[in-house]
């Protein structure tokens, strides 16, 4: 089971991520302060951590150092709107990824699970495939002109298929792949992301397409 | 008028003085002296004033005694020894004085007269009083007249003014109690028709204002109404025994997605009211407009997400000057439109471009576009293109008129592009300063 470290001074704040965090099927750890969070760390295996910038004593500039020094955790960093400017920072510390406060939990849980999807696939490269360059670590295709933002499965699908060009995947190894192997939906759900990806690919590259082979699965290539 | 005197009357006026005291003297001299006195007498009453005095300094007044009698005894006597007297055109000149009308001896004319052998000097001058005495009513009559003729007319004018503004005044008072529909019936060319006219277009926005501000009571009060109403009903079915576990958690979903409505409209509304306030933006900051749209669009990934949209996006604007955090609201009102009103797997794409002296944002969506009658009235407060308000999508219907507050402080501009089903483009210009 996935566990999270949550540190934040606002106790509220803590609990309500925690229970929510809970319901989708990760392990939370909270601390109150920097020094408890670091205090934590030596007694527990984290997978995650999302801290909180504004904190007495230790910062959460300065927590994330430390968990990037000594463990190689992501951390997503939480920051009031004001404080945007902090994100550079944030980076600078390590940290992956920065909200900014007040947010909706889905968009915290979006950032955790995009996240979590990286570290686990160790995809964070970037395949160059015709005009295009697909960005395993921003999630982002870059065309000549644009940036396009995929949804995160068609993502996934067409970063797969980019990653051997020219070869036939099958669609139970695009499930694999991308929905994992407990995935219990139907053979439609492939062929479904397969179309919507044709579609967006046909107006921002359209020097590439997936094609069908028939009775086996899809494959990108460039059209010729 | 005195100098006129002077100048010109007095020699003629002398000299026919003269002329009828010689013809008086001559038709007294051809009297006796038993008649003298009565002849005298009704010259005096026909409208001189007569002085006689004989040899011996008998002096005698018929028709009214001078005012001044001064007139040295050598003056008279040389008059009775023979010489005529010109005291009218001798008479002093003095500024204020009409020579005319001085009523003294010394102002007459003499001549000598002999009646039954007695040496006289005869002095004559017209009696002014009796001879003008009417005159003198008449005059003052007509000065009378003429005075209440002009206070008349001076208070037909002021009525002419007052009048007016008296009415301005009563509407004025209709006004305080907000009745509009007084009318104003002025229909002048002068500075008080155009007090009127303006007038009436103050009076006009006012009605506007007022109609605008109690249909906003009205949908603050519906749109803060609705949502506590609906959090009530579905509290009060969530309290029933016997519910599936599907319907607690449809029910309480309601009663989230209603509470985050209302959070969001009273953040919108205080956004909103204290916009109206500002007239004039202050902390201007060099900002990049990319920047804050790269922001933005990473906030809302996860509701694209949700949709399961793309977005695309080709940022190459300029830096300009702006708030940062006010136009940062435009960009997420902006975006979160553009996904509310999309399809599933719809396309969303942003471009910020250069052009001219200006920059340009536009942002475009595959959704469910607007007809021109909506488009019309999609920057007015409250108005939500769902129909009915209805709660099928999220929001309060002000984040387009926040926009369009926030656009025009920076003295920016927006247009649209859309129909229905067509999608919607929305392109903001700002100036680059």
């Amino acid at each position: 089971m996935t566990r999270i470290l949550v540190v934040d001074d606002d106790q509220n704040m803590v609990k309500f991520v925690q229970i929510e965090l809970n319901r989708f099927g990760y392990e939370v750890v909270s601390a109150y302060s920097g020094n408890e969070a670091l205090l934590l760390m030596r007694t527990q295996k984290v997978d995650l951590a999302v801290i909180d910038i504004m904190m007495p004593e230790i910062n959460g500039f300065e927590v994330t150092k430390e968990l990037k020094k000594i463990y190689e955790i992501p951390v997503i960093l939480l920051t009031a709107r004001h404080q945007i400017e902090d994100k550079e920072k944030g980076f600078k510390s390590g940290s992956d990824d920065y909200i900014v406060k007040p947010f909706e939990f889905k968009e915290l849980l979006f950032r955790i699970q995009a996240i979590l999807r990286r570290y686990d696939k160790h995809q964070d490269e970037i395949i160059c495939i015709g005009s295009i360059k697909i960005d395993g670590r921003s999630y982002e295709v870059q065309t000549a002109s644009e940036t396009l933002m995929l949804p995160l499965k068609e993502f996934e699908v067409l970063r797969l298929l980019a990653s051997r060009p020219k070869s036939v995947f099958t669609r139970d190894q695009i499930i694999e792949s991308v929905w994992g192997i407990n995935y219990a939906g139907d053979d439609q759900t492939v062929n479904v992301h397969i179309k919507r990806i044709r579609n967006r690919l046909s107006t921002w590259a359209p020097d590439l397409q997936i094609t069908t082979v028939r009775g086996v699965g899809y494959k990108l290539e460039g059209v010729t | 008028m005195n100098t006129y005197y002077h100048q010109f009357v007095k020699e003629d006026n002398d000299a026919k003085n003269v002329a009828i005291a010689t013809e008086m003297a001559t038709y007294l001299e051809g009297l006796d002296s038993s008649q003298l006195s009565p002849a005298l007498d009704m010259l005096g009453a026909s409208g001189y004033q007569l002085y006689i005095e004989d040899e011996k300094g008998i002096g005698l007044f018929y028709g009214g005694a001078y005012r001044e009698k001064i007139l040295s005894e050598d003056l008279i006597s040389t008059v009775i020894a023979g010489d005529v007297y010109h005291g009218m055109l001798n008479f002093p000149r003095k500024t204020f004085v009409t020579g005319f009308f001085a009523n003294e001896l010394r102002n007459s004319v003499g001549v000598p007269l002999t009646v039954d052998g007695i040496e006289h000097a005869l002095f004559i001058r017209p009696n002014i009083d009796m001879l003008f005495g009417e005159l003198r009513l008449l005059f003052g009559g007509l000065a009378i007249g003429l005075m209440l003729l002009s206070i008349l007319g001076m208070i037909l004018v002021a009525k002419k003014l007052i009048d007016p503004i008296t009415h301005l005044t009563n509407v004025t008072k209709k006004m305080a109690i907000e009745s509009f529909d007084e009318p104003i019936n002025i229909h002048r060319k002068d500075e008080i028709g155009q007090l009127a006219e303006s007038f009436q277009l103050m009076r006009g926005q006012l009605k506007e204002l007022l109609k605008k501000r109690k249909e906003f009571v009205n949908n603050v009060s519906h749109d803060i109404q609705s949502p506590l109403h609906n959090i009530q009903s579905y509290l009060t079915l969530l309290d029933q025994p016997d519910l599936s576990k599907k319907q607690q958690t449809a029910y309480r979903n309601i009663v989230h997605l209603e509470t985050t409505r209302l959070s969001q409209l009273t953040k919108q509304l205080l956004s909103l009211t204290t916009l109206d306030e500002v007239t004039k933006l202050q902390d201007l900051e060099p900002l990049s407009i990319n920047t804050q749209w790269l922001e933005t669009i990473k906030r809302f990934r996860w509701k694209l997400e949700e949709k399961e949209m793309g977005l695309s996006h080709s940022l190459k604007a300029d830096n300009i000057m702006g708030n940062a955090p006010l136009l940062q609201t435009v960009w997420e009102n902006l975006l979160s439109n553009a996904i509310k009103y999309s399809e599933k797997n719809g396309n969303i794409y942003i471009e910020t471009y250069n052009d001219d002296n200006q920059i340009t944002i536009s942002i475009h969506d595959e959704g469910i576009g607007m007809s021109e009658e909506q488009l019309n009235q999609a920057f007015d407060r409250f108005y939500r293109v769902d129909k009915a308000r209805s709660r099928k999508t999220e929001g309060t219907g002000l984040g387009l008129a926040i926009v369009k507050n926030i656009i025009h402080l920076h003295k920016g501009s927006i247009t649209v592009k859309t129909g229905l089903q067509e999608g919607t483009t929305i392109s903001i210009h700002l100036p680059k300063e």
